[in-house]
């Protein structure tokens, strides 16, 4: 097969003025909207969608894919900057990235991110171009049993969130779950905590609670902190830019399993590219040699998370363009997209519209590229400014804003109220000891498990424990085995020989 | 004078609030009940564990650490809130905040009017610009507009 | 049933709503009761432009997503807003139908001016190509002799595809193990070969027989989207079901801004650049006004009352 000369022929469209002008504004317009919680790619996507009734379909997409790539790194502004998670793949940019920003270090954060950010997207979007139609089939192979699976696999990545007090750190998880769990059950649809409001039966929206939980908290702690409250700026460390790129083959070894994990994840229809972020956190926490320093504001966290959530990006729109089966719900709205230019997405559409397609792939990784230059001088200079801002100031400005994001979600004065309840929750949780990031990571996969497991259980109609028996289930318990419980069991061992010798 | 060690109060809490959702949990169909209950059960378990070991613990030490740092400023930031919360409802979204974030600003401590004007108005013309007019959001109606139309 | 319409409009226009000869003039508020980006809200933003057009005059029409409870917070910010013709919001079946009778909704369809219908999609009986079923009567047959042992994708239960799977089986006693897929997951899990069978909208399938096979549609007669698909009604089984999506105000709405709205949207719905825009996004565009419509909720409304009366789809 060859692989480069439908690129070639795709790429001189590509490079016309305004595509590339779509491109750069859509990169604009996505980390602007990335960086306010709230404001999702989906909703600016699906809102500007009706603009480009009439483009040409190529310069439509083109500002798809760089509000969409924009996004996802403009998630990581507010993290680093606030400690407000700007998207719900950008929690786990938090970790690090708020207490690096606390040490005087937020201008260098935010450089790791942005790398770590367009090096993902453009990875995948690489990996969009060779591998589109062959990584299809996962997607296809996974049902609810093996997806199942995937969600064990990543509660059981919660043992690197737990912090030192492990009673503490469990209840935290279960409090995800617990929350998680409200609204309409997944399968017989039957209230469950709703306590009777309308406005809780889909569910608690992850955006409102992380706003709450994150935003809020900090807030209520500075003002409380009189010593500081008033004055005291933060130093931003700017590095030349250059000097962090040339740092960059210390991340290789973090960004490959963000890699795998996010092209894997992304294939998977249903399970967010936040989970990816949590996933490469922990990857990342093992592998250090001093693991210790993450949380505490070691770079590599960074790079993890955000080299995850961007390794998501283009993945998640294979089984999209392939199948018509969106990986996200950004990947569904730009399957309206592609679908009201009369783009149907299946094999034709590699025949019939190859320049387009693979005029999109391109464009996907070109977006990734744009954001060094657009996040690296513009956007991260001005956004870092906030900093600046004294605290009994930016105090009543990040409550504003989370009003505001929170009512966005759903247009819903209900969210807001939530969100301020989720803020004293988290309020108490810090002051009390719970962690924050067991709770995320319970809400995101809670459900996922809980309702492939009943559809698994649905499924086995001839009582053959597909649970178990499935070939891709065997070997995803198989690597459970080795990962999680096997190196701690080793490590036993090995410290009881210790002892013995 | 002797108190209460925090853990004690979060983790009796949690117990009991978890026990509240089980015996709700009890009510809902055979499959559905399930899940709740393997997160309940144990939270239950976990909330009396943390209380017995904070309690335990003061024994020991004889410490109460202190749950509010600064009850007043706690107080009125929270209160704020809730009052901005309350006035977004009547008063639209632009006009809430262009009244809170000076109000709290100078009850935190901060009394240079410059910077205050200046921060808010850009906060406010980004949410105009980012909010309503790239992205159409509506907003809770301005109380303006409400008393000027019909 | 129109003349009660008639006369709650001219109540309302006695409310004291100014003339509405210029209808309209401020921006129309069309609430979309699902999340920005799913089915319903791309088609509505599709055809907003269309309507504008045909409203003239500049006319500006608004989308507000106002998501939550399958769609019954956004309906009741519609039965809520005042009658002025200028909020609106889309209906879809069996949800404004179905939801009242389950007790979550305090508001029924009839408690809204119901404007026009713009789309039906007939539920559909798919599977996975190369499958062992070619037909409707081998599938039944097939679960006749083996009850429980068929797995059927539906989505949310007691929607459109599972009531679908419902009819089918009270019709012919067999027995089919139905499971819930949220979304577009029911279509993967049939492409997938993780069920047996996939009930799924002839719009969510009919672009992709490349992989899947459509056994049947539950409609009265063959659609113009799909014109060599058959209906289960030829195969011998009186099975009709759909999903519809239309317009509807809250009660009392002015009939002229009622007549304006229902003419322009069956004339964007007869524009061919917005009918391009529909077949691409499998979309079967079924235009029904205010009388007609209303007539079929009322039928549909009948049936399920008498579904739930004797065997409740939900617990």
């Amino acid at each position: 097969m060859d692989l480069f000369s439908p690129l070639l022929d795709a790429l001189p469209a590509v490079l016309t003025f305004p595509n590339l002008l779509a491109m750069v504004g859509g990169v604009l317009v996505g980390i602007v909207v990335g960086s306010l919680p709230g404001l999702t790619a989906t909703m600016s996507i699906a809102v500007l969608l009706p603009l480009t009734f009439t483009m040409d379909p190529l310069v439509a997409l083109g500002m798809m894919a760089g509000i969409y790539n924009g996004a996802m790194y403009g998630g990581a502004i507010p993290a680093i900057l606030l400690r407000i998670p700007g998207t719900p793949a950008a929690i786990v940019t938090t970790f690090d990235g708020y207490p690096l920003a606390q040490q005087g270090r937020a201008g260098y954060a935010l450089q790791i991110a942005l790398l770590s950010s367009a090096f993902g997207g453009m990875m995948s979007a690489i990996a969009m171009m060779v591998l589109a139609p062959p990584l299809s089939l996962v997607t296809l192979a996974f049902g609810p049993p093996e997806v199942f699976w995937v969600g064990i696999f990543g509660m059981a990545a919660v043992a690197v969130f737990l912090g030192e007090d492990l009673p503490k750190g469990l209840l935290s998880a279960l409090i995800g779950l617990f929350i998680g769990m409200i609204g309409l059950d997944p399968v017989m649809s039957t209230d469950r905590f709703t306590f009777g409001q309308l406005e809780l039966e889909s569910g608690i929206d992850i955006v409102v609670l992380m706003v709450g939980l994150y935003a809020i908290p900090p807030c209520l702690e500075m003002a409380e902190d009189t010593a500081r409250a008033v004055g005291a700026r933060i130093r931003l460390d700017f590095q030349p830019f250059l000097k962090t790129i040339r740092e960059i083959p210390r991340y290789f070894r973090i960004w490959s399993w963000a890699y795998f994990y996010g092209i894997f994840v992304g294939l998977l229809p249903g399970a967010s590219g936040s989970f990816v972020s949590f996933l490469a956190y922990e990857r990342a926490k093992r592998m250090s040699k001093d693991p210790e320093s993450f949380g505490k504001g070691n770079p590599e966290g960074i790079a993890a998370s955000e080299f995850g959530n961007n390794a998501d990006n283009a993945a998640a729109l294979i089984p999209t363009v392939t199948l018509g089966i969106p990986g996200s719900s950004v990947a569904a709205v730009i399957m309206g997209g592609l679908l009201v230019h009369g783009l149907q997405p299946g094999p034709d559409l590699f025949r019939n519209s190859a320049d387009i397609i693979y005029g999109f792939m391109i464009q996907m990784f070109l977006t990734s590229l744009i954001l060094i230059p657009l996040g690296g001088s513009f956007a991260t200079n001005l956004f870092a400014q906030v900093l600046r801002i004294p605290r009994p100031l930016l105090i009543p400005l990040i409550i504003c804003l989370s009003i505001v994001g929170a009512y966005c979600v759903q247009n819903s004065l209900f969210d807001v109220w939530l969100m301020f309840g989720f803020g004293l929750l988290g309020y108490v949780m810090s002051k009390t000891g719970l962690p924050l990031a067991p709770v995320a990571l319970g809400v995101i996969l809670g459900p996922l498990i809980e309702s492939n497991l009943r559809l698994s259980l649905l499924l086995d109609v001839r009582n053959e424990h597909i649970l178990f028996t499935r070939p891709i289930c065997m070997v995803l318990i198989a690597l459970l085995v080795l990962t999680t419980v096997l190196p701690p069991v080793w490590k036993h061992i090995r410290a009881r020989r210790a002892r013995a010798a | 004078m002797k108190s209460i060690h925090n853990d004690v109060v979060l983790g009796t809490g949690v117990a009991v609030l978890a026990a509240l959702g089980i015996h709700r949990a009890l009510g809902f169909g055979a499959d559905a009940r399930v899940f709740p209950l393997l997160v309940l059960v144990p939270a239950v378990l976990l909330g009396l564990v943390i209380a017995v070991r904070g309690h335990l613990k003061q024994r020991r030490t004889g410490e109460t650490p202190d749950f509010f740092a600064s009850p007043g400023r706690f107080a009125l930031v929270a209160g704020g809130t809730a009052l901005a919360l309350i006035g977004l409802r009547y008063l639209g979204f632009l006009t809430t905040s262009a009244v809170t974030i000076p109000v709290l600003a100078v009850a935190l401590g901060y009394r240079r009017p410059l910077p205050i004007l200046a921060t808010t108005a850009g906060f406010l013309a980004m949410v105009y610009i980012v909010f309503i007019q790239i992205l159409s959001r509506p907003l809770p109606a301005e109380i303006w507009t409400r008393l000027g139309g019909s | 049933m129109k003349r009660i319409t008639a006369s709650l409009a001219a109540i309302g226009l006695l409310a004291g709503t100014a003339a509405l000869a210029d209808y309209p003039e401020k921006p129309i508020t069309i609430v979309v009761p699902y999340g920005a980006g799913g089915g319903s809200d791309i088609m509505v933003r599709t055809v907003a432009p269309y309507i504008e057009k045909y409203l003239g005059d500049g006319a500006s029409i608004v989308v507000e997503n106002r998501t939550g409870a399958s769609g019954i917070i956004g309906w009741q910010a519609v039965h809520d807003a005042r009658p002025d013709g200028y909020t609106i919001g889309v209906i879809t079946t069996p949800s404004i139908v179905t939801k009242p009778i389950e007790g979550k909704a305090e508001f029924t369809w009839q408690d809204f001016t119901i404007i026009a219908n713009m789309v039906t999609d007939p539920a559909a009986l798919n599977v996975k190509k190369g499958s062992q079923f070619k037909d409707i009567a081998g599938l039944v047959d097939y679960a006749k002799e083996n009850p429980k042992v068929v797995t059927m994708a539906t989505g949310n239960f007691g929607g459109d595809d599972h009531l679908a799977g419902l009819q089918l089986e009270k019709l012919t006693g067999a027995e089919f193990t139905f499971v819930p897929f949220p979304g577009v997951a029911a279509r993967n899990a049939t492409m997938g070969g993780h069920v047996a069978v996939g009930s799924f909208n002839l719009g969510e399938a009919v672009n992709y027989q490349d992989s899947i096979d459509i056994l049947g549609i539950m409609a009265d007669k063959r659609s113009d989207l799909a014109p060599e698909v058959p209906t289960l009604k030829e195969q011998g089984f009186d099975v009709v079901a759909s999903s519809q999506r239309g317009f509807a105000g809250p009660k009392g709405m002015p009939d002229e801004a009622v007549e304006k709205l229902s003419a322009a949207i069956a004339q964007a719905v007869n524009d061919p650049d917005f009918r391009k825009d529909a077949q691409n996004q499998g979309v079967v565009l079924d235009f029904a006004d205010s009388a007609d419509f209303t007539a079929q909720l009322d039928a549909f409304d009948k049936a399920m009352r008498k579904i739930w009366a004797e065997s409740p789809w939900l617990e």
